[in-house]
């Protein structure tokens, strides 16, 4: 046994014991199409690639699956902790948007090919869907080959149809094996970023006329689209996003109705953001998390002459507060690798990501 | 020999001089400004229409036809109402009107700021921002008639000192939300402002 051998077989016996992927030491142990015979430290299938054409029948997800495992510049992410429900996909995600070289340094040459999974994900949320869009069209823009695994469920197949149309963006369908429709696109996912603020004020429209067509009241419409402006607004002016997008879904099957506003980017987090300014530099040993914390309920806010003795709110945690008392709905954030679900008559409920890249938004306003 | 103008008196400044509304959408480039500097040229010439007003002018503010974000709101109000406030441009008020989707923006910054200015809303006058409970139940005592006192202030809200009255009265004045519109003798003797609400 060779000397590159004998420390390759340490190496694997050490990620063995911690149950842990012999070739990206990632992957928990289950995974067995990840096992690769190490020879000379490097793969034997790094110089596949995938192939062109894909099949677009009923196993033409399997096959890709397939063709991924076989092609290391190729990353497969499954998209079901796209939304802000749970903390654990969330994490998984992210963790895997990391392999494609969103929020943290991607260590090796960024992948050529990327297929986002729909087929596992039971539900869809808005600010998933703007999430989703966001990903795709950053994706495609950087040049990569992106590729989206469609899902069972037939609205689910809808919204993303409508999320997404840029061309460049290669569709896998599998067969519809749910068909009811347990929610709404009410506002097609709208692109956020343009010079003037027309797009914006086009979604806000489209949001006025939605909340007004399910007869809340004016006090609730006012907030909910000051809700929507406001976060629109730190996009814009602190985020510096590539790409950012919202999206409304209807929620007609769950009790009580509930109408998601979601808004995503992948821009400079909150965090980030707050960070760079030089006050605040001793900070960066926090967790976004808590940083994020201090600036929905405190003064941390980036102002030109803010002062940080003066314990003012800044505009998003005093929006927050107004959504949460008028409409009696519940408002998730995810900011980088903070996220934070603030929910009527409970405090605050945090966890504390590995990564996170970008800023998801989600505002529920129930209805009826 | 100088010359010299008609006398005034206090009776003469009883009202308000309404200029003509300063509809926002005229200054603002972008439909939906959200930086500070979409509001750079709005705010300029706000403060150049207060600086032109006569005392007791009011200017309205119109922000019909469009929506505005609180960076921007910030930028465009944010001097004119502290320079009311603060005296240097005494005697000039500002109302704002047709706020519609911007009025949460709105009034979030004013609050973050504690600034304080009135809306004219479809149910009346609404004080947004920063509000002081004092300020407000003074405010909204003195909406109820047209002009009010320190004493009848002190009755209305069952104050248990006259200068109670009197410093509430004068810090609405100072706000820029009322205005003193004539001085009278007082029934224990002495002198008392009569003030009117902004509205």
């Amino acid at each position: 046994m060779s000397v590159w051998q004998r420390l390759s077989s340490v190496r694997n016996d050490r990620f063995a014991q911690r149950g842990l992927c012999t070739c990206c030491s990632l992957l928990p142990l289950t995974e067995s199409w990840c096992k690769k015979e190490y020879v000379l430290g490097r793969s034997r299938s790094c110089s596949y690639r995938l192939p062109m054409t894909i099949r677009s029948d009923g196993r033409g997800l399997q096959s890709l699956r397939a063709e991924v495992k076989r092609d290391r510049r190729a990353k497969w992410v499954d998209v079901r902790g796209i939304g802000l429900d749970e903390s654990l996909p969330q994490q998984a995600l992210c963790h895997s948007l990391t392999r494609c070289g969103m929020g943290y340094d991607l260590s090796g040459p960024p992948p050529e090919t990327v297929v986002l999974d729909w087929s596992g994900s039971l539900s869809c949320s808005a600010e998933g869907v703007a999430f989703f869009a966001v990903l795709a069209e950053r994706l495609a823009s950087e040049g990569v080959r992106t590729i989206v695994g469609g899902s069972d469920a037939k609205d689910i197949c809808l919204v993303l149809r409508h999320a997404c149309q840029n061309e460049a963006i290669e569709w896998v369908d599998i067969p519809i094996l749910r068909t009811s429709c347990r929610f709404d696109a009410e506002v097609p996912t709208t692109h956020l970023l343009d010079r003037n603020g027309a797009a914006a004020n086009r979604f806000c429209d489209e949001l006025g006329r939605v909340l007004a067509k399910h007869r809340v009241t004016r006090s609730v419409r006012r907030v909910t689209i000051g809700a929507a402006l406001e976060s629109i607004q730190n996009i814009n002016v602190h985020a510096q996003a590539g790409h950012a997008t919202a999206s409304v879904l209807f929620h007609h099957r769950r009790r009580p109705q509930i109408l998601q506003i979601g808004l995503a980017d992948d821009g400079q987090t909150i965090s980030s953001t707050i960070l760079g300014n030089p006050r605040h530099r001793k900070l960066h040993v926090i967790h976004d998390a808590s940083v994020v914390l201090s600036v929905l309920n405190r003064a941390l806010s980036v102002r030109e002459d803010g002062h940080m003795d003066e314990p003012t709110k800044g505009g998003m945690g005093l929006m927050a507060q107004r959504f949460l008392t008028q409409t009696g709905g519940n408002i998730y954030l995810r900011s980088g690798a903070a996220l934070i679900a603030m929910l009527q008559h409970q405090e605050p409920r945090v966890s504390r990501l590995d990564y996170g890249v970008g800023t998801q938004w989600r505002f529920e306003v129930p209805i009826g | 020999m100088t010359l010299c103008g008609p006398p005034r008196t206090l009776v003469d400044m009883n009202i308000f001089l309404e200029a003509q509304p300063f509809v926002v959408r005229d200054f603002v480039a972008q439909e939906l400004p959200f930086k500070d500097d979409d509001a750079a040229a709005a705010e300029a010439a706000l403060l150049e229409r207060l600086e032109a007003l006569e005392p007791g002018g009011l200017i309205p503010l119109d922000f019909s036809r469009m929506r505005i974000g609180s960076a921007a709101a910030r930028r465009l109000l944010r001097r004119p109402l502290l320079r009311i406030s603060g005296g240097e441009l005494e005697d000039r008020y500002v109302v704002l009107g047709d706020l519609g989707d911007s009025q949460y923006s709105v009034d979030v910054m004013l609050e973050g700021e504690k600034l304080v200015a009135i809306e004219r809303s479809d149910e009346g006058p609404q004080l947004r921002g920063g509000v002081d409970p004092a300020v407000q139940a003074t405010y909204s005592q003195l909406l109820r008639s047209a002009t009010m006192t320190a004493s009848e202030l002190q009755d209305s809200l069952g104050l248990t000192n006259i200068s109670t009255a009197t410093n509430r009265l004068t810090n609405l004045a100072r706000l820029g939300l009322s205005r003193r519109v004539e001085q009278r003798p007082a029934s224990g003797g002495g002198r008392e402002y009569v003030y009117a609400a902004v509205r």
